[in-house]
């Protein structure tokens, strides 16, 4: 027999409703999640390579050739840049409209700001600050910069676990940075990458939303 | 006999509602082919639920070129986010659940 739609029950509809509404988030905070474990990898890899390296290092364990822990370093920041870029292109597929243009001048804000700090840190070294001062200072002004980025994705999203982690962020840089070298190495390397897996995780698991969806 | 909005109870037009008004912002467009991937729905079901969400007013489909391939773009109507929250608000009315 077929049912009449109007018959359909309302205790099914609504669960119904909730399963699809569940779906949903979870495809639009796919990318997110992804990006944040790639990035904690990229993280934990790569600091604990130049942790781990021959001169600068401050592991108590065998070291690498200090050559060696740089390009690691290079390729996997490289390598999560890159991904980055390309999942934050997809996640605006498909969409179009004002939420497609602040997602998409976020996006820039974070290729403008990265490259301000890095032409930044050029001219400090050009102008002749120490290197045990470079070393401190460059990874301190990108993750205070990550952070700073994080609280206005937060605000943007209207989400507190981004805004969290923006805040955990700027103070793992200022942490590392009062504790000095090398042991702000193994503090990025650790510190940084638990913070982004713990967010990813709840994210994944449903425990908290990547952005508020009551209007 | 619960009066619950007609164009909107019926499975499959209930989660493209939801769908829509979960993903997008007053203004937003999603293209069809995003949609029936959020909704794993075939084309020529969801063809034909968005056909009566649009006659109702609830959608408005746009049809336009990427190049040369044509491509529609659903987005919620004013009326249809109303018509949605009304059913919800009724829905839950209904179950005497909390909201």
């Amino acid at each position: 027999m077929h049912r009449n739609e109007d018959d359909v029950d309302p205790a099914a509809m609504l669960e119904l409703m909730r399963e699809q509404r569940r779906r949903t988030q979870r495809w639009t905070m796919r990318n997110y999640v992804l990006m944040l474990v790639i990035w904690a990898v990229a993280w934990a890899v790569g600091f604990l390579a130049v942790w781990s390296a021959e001169t600068t290092g401050g592991s108590p364990w065998p070291r690498i050739p200090q050559p060696v822990a740089w390009t690691v370093f290079g390729v996997v920041i490289l390598g999560a840049i890159v991904f980055s870029i390309v999942a934050g292109i997809r996640s605006g597929a498909g969409v179009r409209g004002p939420s497609r243009l602040s997602g998409m001048l976020y996006g820039w804000s974070w290729s403008v700001s990265m490259l301000g700090a890095w032409l930044l840190l050029t001219a400090l070294q050009r102008a002749g600050l120490p290197p045990e001062a470079m070393s401190l200072l460059s990874p301190a002004v990108f993750v205070l910069l990550v952070g700073v980025l994080y609280l206005a994705g937060g605000a943007l999203w209207r989400s507190p676990a981004q805004f969290a982690l923006g805040i955990v962020m700027i103070a793992t840089a200022v942490g590392a940075t009062f504790a000095g070298a090398p042991t702000h190495y193994l503090i990025y390397a650790t510190v940084g990458p638990i913070a982004m897996l713990v967010v990813a995780v709840l994210l994944a698991r449903g425990v908290i939303s990547a952005e508020e969806t009551e209007r | 006999m619960t009066d619950l909005d007609p164009v909107i109870h019926a499975p499959a037009r209930l989660r493209i509602m939801t769908t829509l008004d979960e993903t997008l912002a007053d203004g937003d467009e999603l293209t069809f082919p995003a949609l029936q991937k959020l909704l794993g729905m075939t084309a020529g079901n969801l063809t034909t639920h968005l056909a009566k969400l649009d006659a109702a007013g609830y959608v408005a489909l746009t049809k336009t070129f990427s190049g040369r391939k044509p491509v529609t773009y659903v987005a919620l109507t004013p009326s249809g986010r109303g018509a949605f929250r009304a059913y919800r608000t009724h829905l839950l009315d209904l179950l005497g659940g909390t909201r």
